[in-house]
C-alpha cells in the first residue's frame, strides 16, 4: 500500500519497500518516490540520472548567481551585453557600440574564463620594473653590401 | 579579476589639439599606409615604442584595423566591444586577438585592432604626419594588457600593467611629451 503526500510523491512504508524493493525501484526508473511510516515521507529516493540532472542544475544556478546581477544591470541599462543567458531569455536590445563600451568600462567586471572556458589564472606575483640600459648595438650581416 | 578590458570610449585618444605634444608610440593609429601594394586607410602600431626612433628599423610592425560594421552580426560586434561574453554562468574572454577602438571622430563607427593580421610597413609611412590618432597613456595601459594576454596568455591586472608602465616611464631618460599623472616622478603609488 502506498500514499501520495504533500510532496506529491508516492510514499511506501519501510516494510513494503523491504519486501518489494526491486519491483518498486523498477517502477520508478525516472521519478522519485518516498519512504516513511503511515504515508509520512522521511526519505526521498531519486533515480541516479535524475539526481545527476539536479546536481548539474544546482551548479548552473550557483554559477548564474554570480553573473545574474551583472546581466540584470545590463538589461536595465538596455545595452547589448553579449550574453547567451540573456539571448536565451529573448533579450536582444539594439546594438550601440558606444553605449556598450561605456557600460562595460564602468563595471567592476572582468573575464573569469578564457575563450575555451577554462578558469583564468591570475597573477599574484608582485611585479616591479627593473630599469635597464639598452645597448645601441645593431645586428650586422655577413652578406651586407659594403658601404650600403 | 575585476578589471574591464577597455577604458571608456571618451578616454582613448589624445585630443587633436594636444596630440602634437605626443611622439608616436605603440598603440597609435596611423594611415593611410601601403600594405601589399594597396593603400590601407588605418592601422595600429604594435611595434615597441622605443624601437620606433631607431635608424636601423626600416619596417614598422602594425596590425590591421577593421570596422565593426564588417562583422557578421551584432552579437559578434558586442563581443568585440566588451572583449568578453557571458556564457553558462561565466564571463569568458572573447576574441582575444582584437582590441576595441572607438571611432576617431564622433560620427565614426567603432573599429578594432586585429592582432592576428600584422604587417610590416615602411617607416616613412608610420610618422607623426600620418598619425590619425594618438592613444592616451591610460588607454595604452589597456592596450598593453590585452596585447600581453593575446601574445602570451598571461593575464595581468590593470594595476600591475599600470605600475610596470609607470616604473618604465620614470626610468626612461628619453621620455618625451606629457607624462601620465600616475608616472609622475613624485607619485610612486600608481
Amino acid at each position: 500500500m502506498s500514499n501520495s503526500t504533500d510532496l506529491n510523491l508516492e510514499t511506501f512504508p519501510y516494510g513494503k519497500f523491504r519486501a518489494e524493493y526491486r519491483h518498486i525501484i523498477d517502477g520508478h526508473a525516472s521519478q522519485p518516490f518516498a519512504l516513511g511510516p503511515h504515508g509520512r515521507p522521511e526519505v526521498v529516493v531519486v533515480p541516479s540520472q535524475l539526481y545527476q540532472g539536479m546536481v548539474d542544475q544546482c551548479r548552473r544556478l550557483e554559477e548564474m548567481s554570480r553573473t545574474i546581477p551583472i546581466l540584470l544591470t545590463a538589461a536595465q541599462a538596455g545595452v547589448a551585453f553579449p550574453s547567451d543567458s540573456l539571448a536565451a531569455l529573448g533579450y536582444r536590445p539594439q546594438f550601440d557600440a558606444t553605449r556598450l563600451a561605456n557600460f562595460v568600462s564602468h563595471l567592476a567586471l572582468g573575464a573569469t574564463h578564457d575563450e575555451e572556458g577554462q578558469p583564468l589564472p591570475e597573477s599574484h606575483i608582485p611585479l616591479t620594473h627593473e630599469p635597464v640600459e639598452e645597448d645601441d648595438l645593431e645586428l650586422t650581416y655577413r652578406d651586407s653590401i659594403v658601404g650600403a | 579579476m575585476l578589471d574591464p578590458w577597455y577604458p571608456p570610449p571618451g578616454e582613448y585618444y589624445v585630443p587633436l589639439s594636444e596630440a602634437v605634444h605626443y611622439p608616436l608610440r605603440q598603440g597609435d593609429l596611423v594611415g593611410p599606409v601601403t600594405i601589399d601594394g594597396r593603400a590601407t586607410p588605418i592601422v595600429q602600431v604594435v611595434h615597441p615604442t622605443c624601437e620606433l626612433g631607431k635608424g636601423q628599423v626600416d619596417r614598422i610592425q602594425v596590425c590591421a584595423v577593421e570596422e565593426l560594421s564588417r562583422l557578421d552580426d551584432d552579437f559578434t560586434r558586442s563581443c568585440v566591444v566588451a572583449g568578453m561574453r557571458e556564457t553558462g554562468g561565466s564571463f569568458r574572454v572573447a576574441f582575444a586577438h582584437t582590441f576595441f577602438l572607438p571611432g576617431i571622430h564622433a560620427h565614426d563607427e567603432g573599429m578594432y585592432g586585429n592582432f592576428r593580421r600584422r604587417y610590416l610597413v615602411d617607416r616613412a609611412e608610420v610618422c607623426l604626419e600620418n598619425r590619425s590618432a594618438a592613444l592616451t597613456h591610460d588607454a595604452r595601459v589597456f592596450f598593453i594588457r590585452r596585447w600581453i594576454y593575446f601574445r602570451f596568455r598571461i593575464l595581468l591586472s590593470l594595476n600591475q600593467v599600470r605600475g610596470l608602465e609607470a616604473d618604465r616611464i620614470r626610468a626612461d631618460r628619453a621620455f618625451e611629451g606629457p607624462r601620465p599623472a600616475w608616472a609622475d616622478d613624485t607619485n610612486h603609488a600608481p
